[in-house]
């Protein structure tokens, strides 16, 4: 067990001493586990955040400020890490969701079981065409974003963001609808 | 720390503290410990390399003990002699080994520089000695007094030196990762 202190060993292994970030880890391992747990309610995503938590924690330590309180910064390294995990899987669970509901859409369209397929029509008919070929390239032709704002010389952020708007509009006619 | 974030951060303070996966700790330490693995010997291959460069450009300005490199029309020589034998020997050997030391802090990895400073002032040590012994070969004439001079000052130049770099370019890097993130 050494005596410095965790500023002092972080001063060191930005300095090179590998021994320090040993002992960092020794003394801080079970405190970032611990809170990771607590917030993911899987242990395997756990050990993906905490493991990209400390390897954020070697990639950015030339950003460490001298004598700035070691524990509070890497608890934003752990804070940042899980954070941008929970937003990649919000958006990917988003994705997922609105490819479902729009592939249940089109199926019950295509066998006329759809209670709102007339409604939907209706309503496809009625939007612009750059509005259909936005919602055919991605759901139909299957393309991500960046390759929809390519073709359309947009962003990929105005692509995401036209793809929102449009699908929540369609989503909240046929709930309305239905009831 | 930002306000919003204060609950947040108590909330971890407080979290029971649980003992990861040996397998994950295994696989985080392997990484960092790979990140930051170098060979001694490569340090020392490149810092030979760093004085090698380091003599070709102070002997073309500052010839050491009457051995210099081309004919530059600016030589440090006439700005030390003003001080006498003594000084000049004493600012040669500063110039030469200080010169690479302050580029070897700047061209070595953080790791490599740490290790480096571990192993001071032996480097320094043996660096000047090579050195004397190599101009020694190509015809350096002086007094034993110079060569003294010259070796103490260039062993104290190039510790000096190598601390003043590293320390330079620990607050360059801070600056420069502040900058870009």
């Amino acid at each position: 067990m050494r005596t410095e202190t965790d500023e002092e060993l972080m001063n060191l292994y930005i300095q090179g001493e590998v021994r320090a970030f040993d002992e960092l880890y020794a003394r801080h391992k079970s405190k970032i586990y611990g809170y990771l747990l607590k917030r993911l309610s899987s242990k395997s995503v756990a050990d993906e955040v905490f493991q990209t938590t400390f390897m954020k924690l070697h990639q950015c330590r030339a950003q460490y400020l001298d004598k700035e309180p070691f524990l509070p910064w890497l608890y934003t390294i752990a804070r940042n890490a899980l954070f941008d995990h929970l937003r990649k899987t919000r958006s990917e669970k988003t994705k997922i969701d609105a490819y479902q509901n729009f592939s249940e859409l089109r199926n019950s369209e295509s066998t006329g079981t759809h209670p709102n397929a007339e409604l939907l029509e209706a309503r496809l008919a009625e939007l612009s065409a750059s509005q259909k070929s936005l919602l055919t390239q991605r759901y139909v032709e299957g393309l991500d974003f960046d390759e929809i704002a390519k073709r359309a010389n947009s962003n990929p952020v105005a692509v995401r963001q036209s793809l929102s708007r449009l699908t929540r509009k369609l989503k909240s006619l046929l709930k309305g609808s239905a009831s | 720390m930002n306000k919003d974030i204060r609950p947040d951060y108590e909330e971890f303070l407080n979290a029971a503290s649980v003992l990861p996966p040996a397998e994950l700790s295994e696989n985080v330490l392997g990484h960092v410990h790979e990140a930051l693995r170098f060979s001694p010997t490569s340090v020392l291959a490149k810092l030979g390399l760093v004085h090698l460069f380091t003599s070709v450009c102070v002997l073309y300005i500052c010839p050491q003990f009457g051995v210099s490199w081309g004919a530059s029309s600016f030589s440090l020589v006439d700005a030390f002699m003003r001080f006498g034998h003594g000084v000049c020997a004493a600012l040669c050997g500063v110039t030469l080994v200080g010169g690479t030391f302050l580029f070897a802090a700047m061209a070595l990895r953080p790791q490599e520089s740490f290790w480096l400073k571990k192993q001071m002032p032996w480097i320094p040590i043996s660096l000047s000695l090579v050195t004397l012994i190599l101009l020694a070969a190509v015809g350096a004439k002086g007094h034993h007094t110079e060569f003294m001079l010259w070796s103490v000052f260039a062993i104290a130049g190039g510790w000096m030196s190598f601390e003043i770099g590293r320390k330079g370019k620990l607050i360059s890097s801070r600056f420069f990762a502040k900058w870009a993130a």
